[in-house]
């Protein structure tokens, strides 16, 4: 009776692994799909739209049914929705991208600072974390906007301020459970500089986490923004921002719901897609927590 | 003839992942009887715990898989049994108890409670009274103060902790109990308190045990019977008398007690064996040992060597074969 | 076990001093005069002056800090610019309703989302686990306030059953409150569920199964209160998160709770009703934390003996 092996596995770099069982995860690739194609709906509608008309009243043409001409109909104020939808892609991806990279940046260099340097300035940075997580990002938000005025740019301010604890949290996580990892030590006994041993070990050990958390972060943003533009805190009309939208399509609900359907089924989208990518990227870093 | 109380017969069992098919057990056969130890030794991977867990039916659901052979315990056909038929069985006629004694309690009941439940679960007409006077009863004989079972088990050490598992185990009086290891989490010294309890209420109770372990020393404490096991088979098998003393062992064995340090022998190095266990997705044809054999012939690579049965010794090796006389071939 | 509540307390008391002093110090950026918003634009710079004088609006950040806090020690959270009436009593009329709001969402969420996450985890990739996950999945993605239009779309105005605006009954509350439930239902179902599943992998459970316990037995007996201590502790977060969070379903439902309020101050720059609306909101969803953390000492008995004990 013999036995032999089923399957040879070639050798693989980490990085094709990781993509490779990203790949395998149905799901994840469903939401890496939908986000790519907002990506492109942003890219197009920046070069072959005209915003002029997206925000321009035409109140001959408004509350119109889906056409032809307008694929997704017009709203009460006659401007086309599919094209104004597009541009809330366009607004909400950038502002989310950018909001993110902020609080990456600055959440990354907390975290890194407070684990890295452990000690006092671990706690002290941690306390003042907490403080700021105690109040409800939302209200955080508010508190900015409410200082320093409407407008994209405090709107990124205030949203971005709000991210960061939970940045600095995760980094400094994902910096402490690397830093304890018996590998780092070694690389310590072995002679290596603490500037090197941040670059080649750590750095790249806890890029993982920082990446699953950056993707689920611009998630939130989105829907931040969102709900800040809708109470009228945040990008006001007639920017065509999706929460704005749905702010401004909720008197005429009634009849006329693909007003509201439209920008809510577009921020759902964007949302999901990212939560799957996030999710997926989160699984296929770490296959273990899976089976 | 008395009936084994567990026979085995040609067992096989893989693992299955979307990666890969695991070989874990290749025709294993065994054969134990009342009131006898069996010590199953072997290094990690052997497929020491898959056997167990098969024992018990306590495979991974989707993952582990039996493929051919037969277990029969206490005259039950286990793979053709159902979970609910399973269920009567586990803890009351078999028992297992597992490595880690820090992670095998749960947290939020008290140790009492966790002893009770077996108590529970087979006797159904058994009254609070006699509930609670059992519990006491073999906490008594495993050494906790009864006054403790409505301690929580974070407030026990190790030993302790490994001691009320024991309890769990034996509360019902099974005919044969599954040990995995258990003691290798805890230290020397509470080792061997453990492991002597563990052998008193044995005889108490004449219950049959399959020891699994990687330590010899401590085969040689407890058990009547060895079977050693290499990549998913059994390559030698006999009494403690035949594996420590006999004459003949297959060379894997003798690789086994080559690595041990010996205090009375003046050694520069020990000489551990060479090379590593081969890949169980992946298993070599012939002798699954002739890669790291130092005996190595040209028939160990190309055929699957038969047993050789010296009285009660049997050692699964192509060099026995030859060197035997009149042994029976199977 | 008093000794850990009071301890806690006092711990809250330099987190309550640092919201303070963060809301504070953010709404000091606030471009304008408060003086001459509450005197209006034509008054003459002398009256102005006084008033800044009587409201020591000159004086340095930290003395200013300070006699706010103060001030609100003793439930003085200062007038409002526009009405000049106190802070402090519109916020406590209308706290109750938001609290209302959040407290139901955050009940039926349990009920519901707890269940279901048990259910999917125990039946893991089964028909009803995928469903739940990505229905789950598409609940988070959608903004609460436009769950509650979607609500309003269906049950006020389609179906005619429930009220859309207002709270004059029992049953205004529903539909904000499945509003806010929908949001944390579906976070409550996946954390439910991976908690459960890593709970189902742990050994004890193994050991349970070599007993001979039965699957709803280890469920019940051996797998719930394990998973119930850290989706305790998040219900407790998502709660605090909530308060926060009803801003936008009060702007749906035409709520006359805080967070309307709140936002009715931003838009008219009325700086203290901000300030004290943001710290009064951050100071309740503190105490729910503690008291989370208190519920958690009672069902965690690692916790439990380490403070009945001593």
């Amino acid at each position: 009776m013999e036995t032999t092996g089923t399957v040879t596995h070639r050798k693989r770099s980490q990085l094709s692994m990781i993509w490779f069982r990203f790949r395998k995860n149905k799901l994840a690739m469903l939401g890496l799909i939908i986000f790519l194609m907002m990506i492109l709906m942003a890219v197009y509608v920046s070069i072959f739209g005209d915003y002029e008309r997206a925000i321009t009243m035409d109140m001959p043409n408004k509350l119109q049914t889906p056409s032809a001409a307008h694929p997704f109909g017009t709203d009460q104020f006659g401007r086309d929705i599919l094209m104004r939808m597009m541009f809330g892609a366009r607004i909400s991806l950038s502002v989310g991208l950018l909001t993110m990279v902020l609080s990456l940046v600055v959440g990354s260099l907390i975290g890194a600072a407070a684990g890295y340097y452990g000690g006092r300035v671990d706690n002290l940075l941690m306390r003042i974390m907490d403080v700021f997580l105690a109040i409800p990002s939302t209200l955080l938000a508010i508190s900015i906007v409410a200082a320093l005025g409407q407008g994209m740019f405090n709107l990124l301010l205030a949203t971005a301020i709000s991210q960061i604890p939970a940045f600095a949290r995760v980094v400094r996580s994902a910096i402490l459970t690397v830093k304890g990892q018996d590998y780092i030590e070694a690389a310590r006994a072995c002679g290596t500089r603490g500037g090197r041993v941040i670059l080649r070990h750590i750095l790249p050990n806890a890029m993982g986490p920082i990446i699953v958390q950056a993707t689920l972060n611009i998630a939130r943003t989105i829907l931040g923004i969102s709900s800040l533009s809708f109470v009228g805190l945040g990008i006001s009309p007639p920017t065509p921002e999706w929460g704005s939208m749905l702010s401004e399509g909720k008197t005429m609900m009634r009849y006329y719901p693909h007003l509201i359907l439209i920008p809510g089924a577009a921020i759902a989208l964007a949302v999901m897609s990212l939560n799957l990518i996030g999710d997926g990227l989160r699984d296929a870093l770490d296959p273990r927590l899976k089976n | 003839m008395e009936e084994p109380i567990l026979k085995i017969q040609d067992l096989h069992v893989v693992y299955r992942t979307d990666e890969s098919t695991v070989y874990a057990v290749n025709g294993l056969n065994l054969e134990l009887f009342s009131g006898e130890t069996l010590g199953l030794v072997g290094e990690t991977g052997a497929g020491k715990t898959t056997t167990a867990l098969s024992i018990m039916g306590l495979l991974p659901e989707k993952i582990g898989k039996v493929t051919e052979g037969s277990i029969v315990l206490d005259g039950t056909d286990v793979l053709s049994a159902t979970d609910a038929d399973m269920r009567l069985l586990r803890g009351s006629t078999v028992s297992m108890i597992f490595q880690d004694p820090m992670t095998s309690l749960n947290p939020t009941i008290p140790v009492g409670d966790q002893i009770g439940e077996v108590l529970h679960l087979h006797r159904r007409d058994i009254s609070r009274a006699e509930l609670a006077a059992g519990v006491d009863k073999i906490l008594e004989m495993v050494g906790i103060p009864a006054g403790r079972k409505g301690d929580y088990p974070h407030q026990f050490s190790g030993g302790m902790k490994q001691r009320i598992v024991i309890a769990i185990a034996l509360a019902c009086e099974p005919k044969l109990l599954l040990a995995d290891e258990p003691t290798t989490a805890l230290d020397v010294t509470i080792q061997a308190q453990v492991l002597d309890m563990m052998s008193e209420l044995k005889e108490k109770l004449n219950t049959s045990m399959v020891l699994i372990t990687h330590d010899l020393g401590v085969v040689a404490q407890t058990c009547d019977k060895v079977a050693i096991m290499y990549a998913g088979e059994i390559i030698e098998f006999g009494t403690a008398e035949d594996i420590f003393n006999g004459e003949k062992r297959h060379p894997y064995t003798e690789g086994l007690f080559g690595s041990i340090p010996d205090l009375t022998k003046r050694t520069r190095r020990l000489s551990p064996i060479e090379g590593l266990m081969p890949d169980p997705t992946d298993l070599p044809k012939g002798c699954k040992f002739h890669d790291r054999c130092p005996n190595c012939m040209e028939i160990c690579r190309t055929t699957v060597p038969p047993e050789v049965q010296t009285e009660s010794h049997l050692i699964r090796c192509h060099l026995m074969a030859e060197t035997s006389e009149g042994g029976a071939i199977r | 076990m008093l000794r850990y509540i009071f301890k806690r307390l006092l711990m809250m008391i330099p987190v309550i001093l640092g919201i303070t002093f963060i809301i504070f110090a953010i709404m000091s950026f606030t471009p304008g005069d408060p003086a001459r918003l509450i005197l209006g634009e034509d008054a003459p710079p002398e009256d102005v002056a006084e008033l800044r004088n009587e409201l020591g609006l000159d004086d340095p950040f930290l003395v200013r800090f300070v006699r706010y806090i103060s001030d609100a020690v003793q439930g003085d959270f200062g007038t409002s610019y526009r009405n000049q009436k106190p802070v402090f009593d519109e916020i406590f009329d209308r706290f109750p309703t938001t609290f209302k709001v959040a407290f139901f969402g955050i009940l039926i969420a349990v009920f519901i989302g707890l269940p279901i996450g048990i259910l999917s985890a125990v039946k893991q990739y089964s028909i009803i686990d995928t469903i739940s996950t990505v229905g789950a999945m598409l609940l988070t993605a959608m903004p609460g306030f436009f769950v509650g239009m979607l609500l309003i779309l269906l049950f006020a105005l389609k179906l005619n059953i429930l009220p859309a605006t207002g709270i004059s009954s029992w049953k205004h509350f529903v539909l904000p409150s499945l509003a806010v439930a929908s949001v944390t239902m579906a976070t409550f179902i996946r954390m439910t569920r991976s908690t459960m599943l890593e709970v189902i992998r742990q050994d004890y459970v193994r050991t349970a199964r070599a007993k001979g316990a039965s699957k709803p037995r280890i469920v019940f007996r051996h797998c719930l209160r394990n998973a119930l201590l850290p989706i305790v502790t998040v219900i407790g977060m998502n709660f605090a998160h909530q308060l926060g969070g009803t801003v936008m379903i009060e702007a749906v439902f035409a709520i006359p709770g805080l967070g309307s309020h709140m936002v009715t101050a931003v838009r008219q720059k009325d700086t203290p009703v901000v300030m004290a609306s943001i710290i009064f909101v951050a100071i309740v969803a503190g105490l729910m934390n503690l008291l989370v953390d208190i519920l958690y000492t009672y069902i965690d008995p690692r916790v439990k003996t380490q403070y009945t004990k001593g």
